[in-house]
């Protein structure tokens, strides 16, 4: 895939990410189930940028955000943050393999992981998170909500439209 | 996207899959088609929809636009499921096999199954396919946990590794 192919999907990522935060928002009684999730996912795309971008990896806790809306934020936060690697990577940089301050771990886990460049973590970063979106949509659904269309397809059907953050960045 | 990249996708896909067949072989009947909130009611109903869902688009993209899911989505045997992803799967690997990667460009037209014409580049297609089929095993993987089943990693990374 080429840079403009990686960032659709960022971009087709953070329209979805909109939506679902729109619809858990408006979702009546919350457990922990849905901000587990939404915490493991957004925490995965901040752990996966500050990697790219050879920053520490600074991951709050789930149990350090007072309410839903200040998660929504911290998640609204990312979205702010990529556009400086999304917009500027190239080819070249996406064809470098990247380190993981967690390889040791894994190494214990599962061997010697084999590298992993910087543009099948952009897209295992895409995929994790349609995985754990439709999660979320299953546990809207228990609640009674209907949970957005979030297809990729439906994205490109109606022209690739921006991520409306309405929902999250209203007081 | 090239041609490669493309089969590799569908690699990790038919990976993932598999991986959840596997899981899912492993319970009894009764809870493979016990209701559980969700898209599709049950583990076997989001199994069927995937599987169905990888069959409508492989056919859009060799000319034909089905008017509706085939009869076997809604199967109540696992292991009718699995022979039918095993037929998509190779069914789309001889269709992989002819294409280069130029074809990926080629603008696909198709109806959807409420009869709505539409257009679209292969490579869209091909990605959101893949994308498709991930979000409906992160349902599934909820389902089978809600259940008492552990659902299996299926994340692409994990494919990648595996493969060196």
């Amino acid at each position: 895939m080429n840079v403009n192919d990686y960032r659709g999907l960022l971009l087709h990522m953070e329209w979805a990410d909109a939506l679902v935060w729109r619809a858990v928002l408006c979702a009546p009684e919350q457990d922990d189930s849905i901000p587990g999730r939404l915490h493991h996912f957004h925490s995965t795309q901040w752990a996966y940028l500050q990697v790219l971008q050879r920053q520490p990896l600074k991951i709050p806790d789930l149990g350090s955000f007072p309410d839903l809306k200040s998660l929504a934020r911290w998640a609204r936060g990312f979205y702010g943050e990529l556009p400086a690697y999304r917009d500027c990577v190239d080819e070249a940089q996406l064809s470098r393999s990247v380190e993981f301050p967690w390889a040791a771990q894994l190494a214990e886990r599962m061997g010697t992981p084999a590298p992993a460049t910087a543009g099948e973590c952009l897209l295992q970063l895409a995929l994790h998170t349609a995985y754990h979106r439709g999660q979320v949509a299953t546990r809207l659904r228990e609640r009674g909500a209907q949970p957005p269309l979030t297809d990729f397809i439906a994205w490109i059907w109606m022209r690739r439209p921006a991520p409306d953050w309405a929902s999250v960045d209203a007081d | 996207m090239t041609i490669d990249e493309a089969r590799q996708l569908f690699g990790y896909s038919a990976w993932a899959n598999g991986r959840m067949f596997e899981a899912a072989a492993a319970l009894p009947a009764e809870q493979l088609s016990a209701t559980i909130a969700s898209s599709f009611p049950s583990v076997l109903g989001t199994l069927g929809h995937i599987i169905a869902t990888e069959w409508i688009w492989l056919r859009r993209w060799q000319g034909d636009s089905p008017t509706a899911a085939p009869a076997w989505a809604s199967a109540s045997s696992l292991s009718e499921l699995r022979a039918r992803l095993t037929e998509v799967e190779s069914e789309r690997d001889r269709f992989l096999g002819q294409l280069a990667d130029a074809d990926l460009d080629r603008i696909v037209e198709y109806r959807r199954m409420s009869g709505e014409a539409y257009t679209d580049r292969l490579a869209d297609l091909v990605r959101h396919a893949v994308n498709h089929s991930t979000y409906h095993r992160g349902q599934l993987a909820t389902q089978l946990r809600q259940i008492g089943a552990h659902p299996p990693g299926t994340d692409l990374v994990t494919y990648v590794r595996s493969r060196t």
